[in-house]
């Protein structure tokens, strides 16, 4: 909302400062944008007459001018001026000798080709308003020779930009703005009233309003002899282009400005275009099938069974609340208006101006609630304007047709309540004084409660706590003291056995020189579609964009989005973690969210340097960052299938029997479509398996000597250390301590297929010294459970 | 809720508009229809809440340009932050 603080300052003038008044009114919750003043600095410049041109005798396009510039004793100044549009007793704004415009020009005396010039004649660009036009700006016919410009065209004045929540329909207009500065400043405020206007013309149109929940409320009235070509007054046209409303016609002009004053949007037809006209009739109703209506805005208008529309017997003319029909519409010719004034349910009209591509002032109000209480007045006060400004004019008389009015039932507002939502102690006095500000209807009774009535053009209080709020904006929010809340603070023990935080999680990774990343949850559908398992990802009802429209099942997605982004920036190593919620559908419509942690690797295992050979990262590489993201937790590996992994360079990871995600390197096909140089690894884990915190417990320490035995078996090249591991310790042979691979070997003095493992077995009691037989015996079982289970042989 | 600005420190800059305020959380008395839906006795407690824009209070600590700059996931920018 846009508009003149000259125009609000006449209906309420509190002993504010500008800065003060934009202070005051954003702090009760209508925030001031910004304010522009009209036009910049500029003086010595008045309204003028050129009274005789002349061609310049040296220059075509110059104009050698007599100007009457109401100086003492009717001197007239000769003037070389430049501009196409200068003609024989057009009035502009003449800028003066000495006088400084605002692109720093100063006006001197001055030869032009060899023609003497005292003074210069203006465009409103040259004066620093207005829009970029050829020429001079040509003043009213009436405007008095020799007045100050400034003053007669009220350049001395500033437009405030309000950014209304949507909540506050009732400041958009300048009637309603006025009606809360004065509430907030305890000012004054008056709003004009203007006298009716009497009927000098019977005419009358029928209105048969059939949607009367959609349209509650509709006036009419016909007003007959209108000179469309009447000039709009320049106060208004002043004020309407302070709104950001461009001058079209007197009738459309005193329309706009009545909704600009009171808020109530309005719309003039042309009487003679309505079919039948007198005997014709004006319908509300909602669009029937294969309706159709061209728009002033000459969009050709399918219409939908949920608009509403106002027709005559034959056709829709209007969008009701939203725009008018091109062909109805008030243009150069009209001679008979019929004006509505009406209020649309905003229901009806919400979403409506999405829907088209388009918004009006109008259906911008409609929407958030017009004041149904001033549906007639604004046609009265349209009226009154329209005979007061076109001579000859004759109003009919208004046809009212009303059905159920939204309601505004009183609200009980317990001063215990107020005080206990705004922890101060208002007195009942300063309620009710501040209920006053507000022009409220209220009564009190004796137990401290109010019972007051929300007024018409408020839609936004119904219950208790939205006057209490009111209460506290017009109070002053910054009125309230601070105050630390008191309460008591108990001290929650941590158990032992409770969550590490993800943040350790962080810095493990981080450590271990990988870069966090964060992104969207919305993901493109082809990164679901190649990257993830379950692939069923929940698509979004209104996505932002197609390749945001869906929630992502994997992180995976994005990182590798996060690579490319990366590689196409000369980055040659990357390694980034995310860890992030994914979304998973459910049987039914129910849905889970769980968090992942996610990594990708990228490029040379280490930074280039002399000490180590360069060569890529590799998934042992990545197994290690994993053990350790897990730790104390033991993980296995085992190998599986999944499409987006290298087969054979990949396994799922497991922690106490349950696959918790995945490792491997990128499918060379993804890594072909996503144009991927050098082999990618990649892994994913939820993060619920690695927040488990784990209590250790102390083993007793053998005094006793270890003893080492190291076993190198032939196995087949598919069974995995894991496996092995596995069964061994599954024999469970007390003195075998420990176990673990220390060698590996494949080659051509082995048989094809198969591989080589050494183990070496850390031997030891807790009671004695090991015997020779005790520890044969311990490891003959070990290699005979590895033969009967894996077929494994000695290797000599 | 404003903070002052932290670039012109509230004299007026065009970050802040010339206002000399930066809005970096929005923030209120909860309304009883969402206690409701939440088995809260509006009558017997009262809710405040307050949700800050950790982006903007980055970029304003960090002197982060670009909100973009977060989700674009640059190494250069990433490796900053260490």
């Amino acid at each position: 909302m846009r508009f003149s603080e000259n125009w609000l300052r006449s209906l309420v003038n509190p002993p504010f400062s500008r800065d003060q008044l934009i202070h005051e009114l954003t702090m009760a919750g209508v925030e001031v944008e910004c304010v522009d003043e009209v036009a910049p600095a500029f003086d010595n410049v008045v309204v003028a007459e050129v009274i005789s041109i002349q061609k310049h005798p040296d220059a075509d396009r110059l104009t050698i001018c007599k100007v009457d510039a109401g100086l003492a004793d009717d001197t007239l100044l000769q003037i070389v001026c430049g501009a196409p549009n200068v003609s024989e007793g057009i009035k502009v704004p003449c800028a003066l000798v000495g006088a400084s415009l605002p692109s720093g020009l100063v006006i001197k005396q001055s030869k032009l080709r060899g023609i003497e010039s005292f003074g210069m004649l203006c465009s409103a660009q040259e004066l620093g308003f207005g829009e970029k036009k050829e020429g001079l700006l040509s003043l009213p016919a009436d405007a008095p020779v020799g007045m100050n410009f400034r003053d007669y065209y009220q350049l001395d004045d500033h437009i405030f930009s309000l950014k209304l929540t949507p909540n506050r329909a009732d400041c958009l207009s300048v009637n309603g703005i006025a009606r809360e500065v004065a509430a907030i400043s305890d000012t004054s405020l008056h709003i004009p009233e203007y006298d009716l206007v009497n009927d000098y013309c019977k005419d009358r149109l029928t209105v048969n309003v059939t949607e009367s929940e959609a349209c509650p409320l509709y006036c009419g009235r016909i007003i007959r002899n209108i000179t469309i070509e009447t000039p709009t007054p320049l106060w208004m046209i002043h004020r309407l282009e302070r709104s950001g409303i461009r001058t079209i016609n007197i009738v459309v002009d005193i329309l706009n400005y009545v909704m600009l004053e009171m808020g109530q949007p309005m719309h003039g037809f042309d009487l003679s275009k309505i079919s039948n006209q007198l005997s014709g009739k004006i319908i509300v109703r909602f669009a029937q099938p294969n309706e159709s209506l061209k728009l002033i805005n000459g969009e050709n208008l399918e219409l939908q069974s949920d608009m509403l529309v106002i027709a005559d017997i034959n056709r829709p003319v209007a969008l009701a609340g939203i725009m008018g029909g091109l062909e109805t519409s008030i243009q150069s010719g009209t001679m008979d208006v019929f004006l509505e004034s009406a209020y649309f349910s905003p229901h009806v009209i919400s979403g409506k101006s999405f829907k088209l591509g388009f918004n009006t002032d109008s259906a911008y109000r409609f929407e958030r609630g017009v004041d149904f209480a001033s549906t007639r007045k604004a046609l009265e006060r349209a009226t009154q304007l329209i005979l007061e400004l076109i001579n000859g004019a004759a109003a009919g008389p208004i046809t009212e047709v009303e059905g159920p009015l939204p309601q505004r039932n009183p609200v009980l507002v317990r001063l215990s309540k107020l005080q206990q939502i705004l922890g101060i102690d208002l007195s009942r006095s300063q309620v009710a004084s501040i209920l006053e500000r507000l022009r409220f209807n209220f009564s009190e009774d004796n137990k401290g409660i109010f019972h007051i009535s929300p007024p018409s053009y408020r839609f936004d209080l119904a219950i208790e706590v939205d006057f209490i709020e009111e209460i506290a904006r017009i109070y002053g929010y910054d009125r309230i003291p601070v105050n630390l809340p008191k309460t008591t603070v108990t001290m929650l023990p941590e158990s032992e056995l409770g969550m590490i935080s993800p943040s350790w999680l962080r810095n493990i990774l981080a450590l271990r020189d990988y870069q966090e990343v964060i992104n969207y949850a919305f993901v493109d559908p082809q990164w679901e579609l190649d990257f993830s398992k379950s692939c069923a990802p929940i698509t979004l009802k209104n996505p932002i964009a197609s390749q945001m429209s869906v929630m992502r099942t994997t992180l995976i997605g994005g990182l590798v989005a996060n690579l490319q982004f990366n590689i196409s920036r000369k980055q040659s190593r990357v390694r980034l973690f995310e860890i992030g919620c994914c979304f998973l559908r459910d049987i039914g419509d129910s849905y889970q969210q769980i968090e992942k942690v996610a990594g990708i690797c990228y490029g040379d295992a280490f930074e280039e340097q002399w000490g180590v050979a360069s060569r890529n990262i590799d998934y042992f590489d990545i197994k290690m960052d994993i053990e350790s993201l897990c730790l104390p937790q033991q993980v296995t590996f085992s190998e599986c299938e999944h499409h987006a992994f290298h087969s054979g360079k990949s396994a799922q990871i497991i922690i106490d029997n349950r696959v918790v995600g995945w490792v491997g390197e990128l499918h060379p096909r993804l890594q072909a479509q996503y144009d991927i140089p050098r082999p990618v690894i990649l892994f994913e884990l939820s993060l619920d398996s690695l927040i488990r915190k784990h209590l250790s417990s102390a083993k007793v320490l053998s005094k006793f000597p270890p003893v080492y035995r190291d076993i190198a078996i032939v196995i087949s090249e598919h069974v995995t250390n894991d496996q092995l591991l596995k069964i061994m310790k599954d024999e469970q042979i007390h003195i075998v301590k420990e176990i673990y691979l220390f060698d590996y070997y494949s080659g051509k003095s082995l048989e094809k297929g198969k591989k080589s493992y050494a183990y070496r077995i850390l031997l030891q009691d807790n009671e004695k010294t090991l015997t020779d037989q005790e520890i044969e015996a311990a490891i003959l079982k070990l290699i005979s459970v590895l033969q009967a289970k894996y077929d494994a042989k000695l290797r000599v | 809720m404003d903070i002052s600005c932290v670039i012109c420190n509230g004299a007026g800059c065009r970050v802040c508009s010339h206002t000399g305020w930066l809005e970096v959380l929005g923030c209120g008395m909860v309304h009883p229809n969402v206690l409701k839906y939440v088995n809260i006795d509006s009558e017997k407690y009262t809710a405040f809440a307050f949700g800050v824009g950790v982006e903007r209070l980055t970029m304003l600590r960090y002197g982060v340009s670009d909100l973009r700059l977060f989700f674009e996931n640059d190494l250069r920018f990433l490796a900053q932050f260490n």
